[in-house]
């Protein structure tokens, strides 16, 4: 069983080569194919925060913090985090559900009559990029609650701003 | 010797099958590159162009048992990278997919179970280049026809 050190060393020297050539099989398959096939994608992707946020935002309402914030203060916000359940209970915006995107379901007719009486459902998460409160948009928007909305960054906007938070369940 | 050859076949399917589910949703894939944010912008796309297709090609070697070292050689590599990654999402607490054996974003997070089972296919990997003989016994083969080859013609002479 034992593999004596002359023959590792020989299975890595030719081992070291033969990936290098697999290495360089596989890139020109992949780019090969890449470039045929319809659903290729591009060389270089725009993956800075910005083009990555307006990705997930697509065809989804967006919100500007200086209206959140009015709404806030004439008590119609319907904050909805979107983020985990440590990450909440660090610290959250004022009032806020924490749903999950999974969780959507569970919390669609409880959302649709709060809406009904006057609130505006608002989802956020944390970072300019992050996809969790657009999925949660989206899923709503599934069961037929068109009127949320997206506050882009909504954490980390709202807090550089100063404005209140709250902590805990 | 046979936990080797299992291990090859298990290992190359597996390749096969990680890469082709790649393959099929290189958006999806790349989206999962980029969420684990080890990556600078530009090398998101080219990443997730290649990655699948390089381990199609090792499962292929590893399941035909083409050029073994080389491809149980880079299997390795390629798993001590995702152990890397993985753990670097698990210790910053981002909370996405594993991009493993699936683009799409389901209820899948990585945590301690991924990194376990890559370091399981990890071990697997380093054990079919240490102890798979199927190579050795092709190159002895060869060695042994061209000796063969060789008296013959000292033979004729």
């Amino acid at each position: 069983m034992a593999v004596s050190s002359t023959e590792i060393r020989r299975r890595l020297r030719s081992g070291l080569l033969q990936a290098a050539g697999l290495l360089l099989v596989g890139s020109l398959l992949g780019g090969g194919i890449n470039a045929i096939r319809p659903a290729g994608l591009p060389w270089s992707g725009s993956w800075n925060p910005e083009a990555v946020s307006a990705r997930h935002l697509q065809g989804l309402p967006e919100i500007s913090l200086e209206e959140a914030w009015r709404l806030y203060q004439e008590g119609r916000s319907l904050f909805l985090d979107a983020r985990d359940r440590a990450s909440f209970e660090l610290g959250h915006l004022p009032g806020a559900l924490n749903i999950v995107p999974e969780e959507a379901a569970e919390f669609a007719e409880e959302i649709r009559s709060l809406s009904e009486s006057g609130l505006v459902p608002i989802a956020y998460c944390d970072g300019a990029a992050c996809p969790l409160s657009s999925q949660l948009a989206r899923k709503l928007q599934a069961m037929g609650l068109q009127s949320v909305r997206i506050l882009v960054n909504g954490w980390g906007r709202w807090r550089q701003a100063g404005f209140p938070v709250e902590k805990g369940e | 010797m046979i936990l080797a050859l299992i291990f090859r076949l298990f290992l190359g399917g597996l390749f096969v099958y990680a890469g082709s589910i790649k393959v099929l949703d290189p958006g999806g894939f790349a989206q999962a590159v980029y969420n684990y944010r080890l990556l600078p912008g530009w090398a998101v796309n080219p990443v997730a162009i290649i990655l699948p297709w390089v381990e199609i090609v090792t499962g292929t070697c590893l399941l035909l048992g083409i050029w073994i070292p080389g491809a149980s050689l880079l299997a390795s590599g390629l798993l001590s990278l995702f152990f890397l990654a993985l753990t670097s999402s698990l210790a910053r607490g981002l909370d996405i997919a594993c991009g493993c054996f699936s683009t799409s974003r389901g209820s899948e997070t990585v945590d301690i179970f991924y990194i376990l089972r890559d370091l399981l296919l990890l071990g697997m990997a380093v054990w079919v280049f240490l102890f798979d003989r199927a190579w050795t016994v092709l190159r002895s083969g060869r060695m042994r026809a061209r000796e063969i080859t060789s008296s013959g013609s000292l033979g004729e002479k």
